[in-house]
C-alpha cells in the first residue's frame, strides 16, 4: 500500500520508488497514465528507464517541484534568443555527470516527456558541442566513427572550409 | 614494439569489435519507422549502455538531436556539425535550424529563391560569407540594419563626392556594414550595376586567393626559400667567406619578406571572411612584435640606433605578456561561463596544453636571449652552458613530447593525445634545431670545433626534407597523369 497523494514508480531494473502524484505528475507521459488508471495503488512500470537514472529524474523534479523556476524556458523563449548558458546552477550541477547518464537523462526526459529536464540536458549537450573547436574534436569528445567516405568528406569538407577556418 | 605485438593488438581489437556488433545486434533499440512519436520506440537500457561505449548520438532519434542543435547559437557550430557524420550532416543541415539565423540577420534575403538556388545551408553560408555577418550578437542586428540603411539613405541624397568618400570610410570601418550592401546590391541586381554574377565571381576568386596564399604547401614553398637562404647566408658573413662587408640589416631582409608574406596572408580574409579584431590581434601579437625583434638585432649588429643587446629583448617581453595575456582573455571569453572548478579543468584539458606551450617556448627562448644580452652587454661572467640551458631544457621537452606522442600513436593511449601531425613537427624541426642549438654551444664556448657554415646546416633540414618530399608528390602526380592518358587512348 502506497502513502496517501503517493505513487509507486517501478523502473526496468525492478527498483521500485515512491513519489508524489503530484511530483510525478511533471512528467506527461505518467500523467496521462495516472489519468488512464483508476486505482491509485498499482505501480507504474517504467520500462524504457534503468533505477539509477529514473531515481535522477525523481530527484530532478522534486528539486523543481519544490523550487519553481522563475521563467519556463520551453514555454516562453523565444525561437530567435535560445541561450545555453542560462542554465541554473543546480540544473548545471545536475547535469555535470558522465556522458553515458547524460544521455540516459535525455533518453528518459524524451519518453516521460519532461520538457524542462530534456531542454537542460540538451543545452547540456549543446555546450558540450560547443566547447570542440573541429569536427574530429567533436568525434573525439563523443567517440563518434566518422562514416563519410574519402569523397563525401572531401565534398563537405570543401563546403564548410568556412567554419574550419573560423574557430 | 615488434611487429609481433602490432599484430596481436590489431586482431584483439578486431575481435572484441566483432564481439561487439555481435552482441548488439539483439540490444539494438526496435524503432517504428510507420510511428513519428518518439516515444514508440523501446529497449532494454540495463545492458545497451554498457555495451555501447561509443557514440552515444547514434542511440538518440533525430528529433532530440535536433533539439540540441537548435541550442547551438552560431552557425559556425552548426558547420562543424556537419562534418561529424552522416547522422550529424543530415540534422544539422536542415533549413529549419539555419533559417533562424539566416531571417534574423539577413531580413533581405529570399529564402525559397535560396533554397531552390542552392539547397543546402551550409554551401550558401560559405558561399556568401554570411559567416562574418552572424559573428554579431542577435540583439544588435536590427540596429545594426537600421543604421545601414540609413547610410544607403544618406548615401543616395548626397551628391557631392566629399560626402561619399567619408561615408566610404565608415563602411570600411566595419566590413560587416559594407558586407550588408553588398547582399543587398546582390539582391537588387537589376537596378544596381553590381551584378550577382559579378558579385560571386569576385567572391570567388578572393576565396581562392586567400586558399592559395594560405595553404600549407605555399607557406612552405616560400619559408623554406627564404629560411635556407637566410640561414647560409649568415653562416658565411659569420666564417668572412662571403658578405663580409653586407651590413647585418640586408642579410635579414628575407626574413622581413617572409613577414610581409604572413601580413598579405592575413589581409586576404580580412577584407572577405574573417573580422578584423582576428587580424589586427594576429599582426599585433605576432607579426609587429617578432618584426621589432629581428629589425632591433639587425640594428644593434649593424651598430645603427641601438646600442645594447639588452633593448632587443624588450618585443620579446611584450611578446611573451602579449600572449599570456590573450590566452587569459581567451579562457575567459570561452570558458568564464562555467562555475570556476569546471572552467578551469575544461581549459586544460581543451587548450590549456596548447597556449601552455606556446607561453612556455616563449619564454624559454626569452631567458636565453636575456642571459646572452647580459653577457655581451655588460661582460657579465655567466657562462654559456648556462645561457643554452634553457634551450636545452625546451629542446629536451620537445624531445620527450615526441616520445609520448610517438608511442602513444602506436600504442592506442589517447590521453597523451598521439598525433602524426605532433611527431612530424618534432621530428622535422625538433632534431635539426636541436643538434644546431648544441653545435652553437660548442661553437661559441672555448671548444670552437666547426665553422658556422656547418654549424648551421642542420638547421636547414628541413627545407631540404621539404623539398624532396615536393619533389616525390610532383613526380608521383606526372606519372598518374601519364597513366590516365595511356588509359584514355
Amino acid at each position: 500500500m502506497t502513502e496517501l497523494g503517493k505513487i509507486k514508480l517501478v523502473s526496468s531494473d525492478s527498483q521500485e520508488f515512491e513519489v508524489d502524484r503530484e511530483v510525478a505528475a511533471m512528467s506527461q507521459t505518467i500523467k496521462n497514465l495516472l489519468e488512464a488508471i483508476e486505482d491509485e495503488n498499482t505501480a507504474i512500470p517504467i520500462e524504457n528507464v534503468k533505477g539509477e537514472i529514473l531515481e535522477r529524474v525523481i530527484h530532478y523534479c522534486e528539486h523543481h517541484y519544490n523550487h519553481p523556476s522563475p521563467k519556463n524556458l520551453t514555454e516562453n523563449e523565444n525561437e530567435y534568443e535560445r541561450r545555453t548558458d542560462d542554465i541554473e546552477p543546480w540544473d548545471q550541477t545536475f547535469c555535470n555527470v558522465e556522458q553515458p547518464i547524460l544521455f540516459e537523462l535525455i533518453l528518459a526526459a524524451n519518453y516521460l516527456d519532461i520538457k524542462p529536464l530534456l531542454d537542460v540536458c540538451c543545452k547540456t549537450v549543446a555546450n558540450l558541442i560547443k566547447e570542440c573547436r573541429s569536427p574530429e574534436e567533436i568525434r573525439k569528445r563523443f567517440k563518434i566513427k566518422n562514416d563519410f567516405t574519402k569523397e563525401e568528406e572531401e565534398e563537405i569538407r570543401k563546403e564548410n572550409a568556412w567554419c574550419l577556418d573560423e574557430k | 614494439m615488434t611487429s609481433s605485438s602490432f599484430i596481436q593488438f590489431d586482431y584483439l581489437k578486431f575481435r572484441s569489435l566483432l564481439n561487439f556488433n555481435l552482441n548488439r545486434k539483439n540490444e539494438l533499440p526496435q524503432i517504428d519507422s510507420s510511428s513519428s512519436s518518439p516515444y514508440e520506440f523501446s529497449f532494454d537500457s540495463n545492458n545497451y549502455f554498457q555495451e555501447a561505449s561509443t557514440n552515444y548520438f547514434s542511440l538518440l532519434p533525430d528529433e532530440i538531436l535536433f533539439q540540441i542543435f537548435s541550442n547551438l547559437d552560431k552557425p559556425v557550430y552548426l558547420g562543424l556539425c556537419s562534418c561529424v557524420n552522416r547522422q550529424f550532416n543530415r540534422v544539422a543541415d536542415d533549413w529549419i535550424l539555419w533559417k533562424k539565423f539566416l531571417q534574423q540577420n539577413c531580413k533581405l534575403l529570399d529564402f525559397e529563391e535560396i533554397q531552390v538556388n542552392y539547397f543546402r545551408p551550409t554551401q550558401l553560408v560559405g558561399r556568401m560569407g554570411l559567416v562574418e555577418y552572424f559573428s554579431e550578437e542577435p540583439k544588435q542586428q536590427p540596429l545594426l540594419l537600421q543604421k545601414q540603411q540609413k547610410i544607403k539613405e544618406q548615401q543616395e541624397h548626397s551628391t557631392s563626392s566629399t560626402k561619399i568618400k567619408k561615408l566610404a570610410k565608415k563602411i570600411r570601418k566595419n566590413p560587416k556594414k559594407l558586407f550588408v550592401e553588398q547582399i543587398e546590391k546582390v539582391m537588387n541586381a537589376k537596378s544596381e550595376s553590381f551584378s550577382q554574377r559579378e558579385y560571386f565571381k569576385k567572391k570567388e576568386t578572393a576565396k581562392r586567393i586567400q586558399n592559395i596564399v594560405n595553404s600549407p604547401l605555399s607557406i612552405f614553398i616560400v619559408y623554406s626559400i627564404i629560411f635556407p637562404f637566410t640561414i647560409l647566408s649568415l653562416g658565411l658573413k659569420l666564417d668572412k667567406i662571403m658578405f663580409a662587408n653586407l651590413p647585418w640589416l640586408i642579410l635579414l631582409t628575407p626574413f622581413f619578406l617572409a613577414l610581409l608574406y604572413s601580413i598579405f596572408a592575413i589581409s586576404i580574409p580580412l577584407l572577405f571572411s574573417i573580422s578584423k579584431q582576428i587580424f589586427l590581434k594576429a599582426f599585433v601579437e605576432c607579426l609587429s612584435l617578432f618584426f621589432l625583434f629581428i629589425l632591433s638585432l639587425a640594428l644593434k649588429a649593424d651598430q645603427i640606433l641601438i646600442t645594447k643587446y639588452s633593448y632587443s629583448t624588450i618585443p620579446l617581453i611584450l611578446l611573451l605578456a602579449v600572449s599570456i595575456y590573450s590566452s587569459l582573455k581567451y579562457y575567459k571569453e570561452k570558458y568564464g561561463h562555467l562555475n570556476n572548478s569546471n572552467s578551469l579543468k575544461q581549459y586544460i584539458i581543451m587548450e590549456g596544453s596548447r597556449y601552455f606551450y606556446s607561453n612556455l617556448y616563449l619564454a624559454i627562448s626569452l631567458i636565453s636571449f636575456l642571459l646572452y644580452a647580459l653577457k655581451s652587454d655588460f661582460n657579465l661572467k655567466i657562462s654559456w652552458i648556462i645561457i643554452f640551458f634553457p634551450l636545452f631544457l625546451g629542446e629536451f621537452i620537445s624531445l620527450v613530447g615526441l616520445f609520448i606522442s610517438f608511442v602513444s600513436l602506436f600504442v592506442c593511449f589517447p590521453i597523451f593525445g598521439g598525433s602524426v601531425l605532433v611527431c612530424l613537427i618534432a621530428f622535422f624541426f625538433g632534431i635539426p634545431f636541436t643538434f644546431t642549438f648544441f653545435l652553437t654551444y660548442l661553437n661559441v664556448s672555448k671548444l670552437k670545433l666547426l665553422s658556422w657554415r656547418f654549424i648551421l646546416l642542420p638547421a636547414l633540414i628541413p627545407s631540404f626534407l621539404f623539398f624532396i618530399f615536393l619533389g616525390c608528390v610532383l613526380y608521383r602526380r606526372i606519372k598518374k597523369k601519364k597513366y590516365n592518358n595511356f588509359v584514355n587512348i
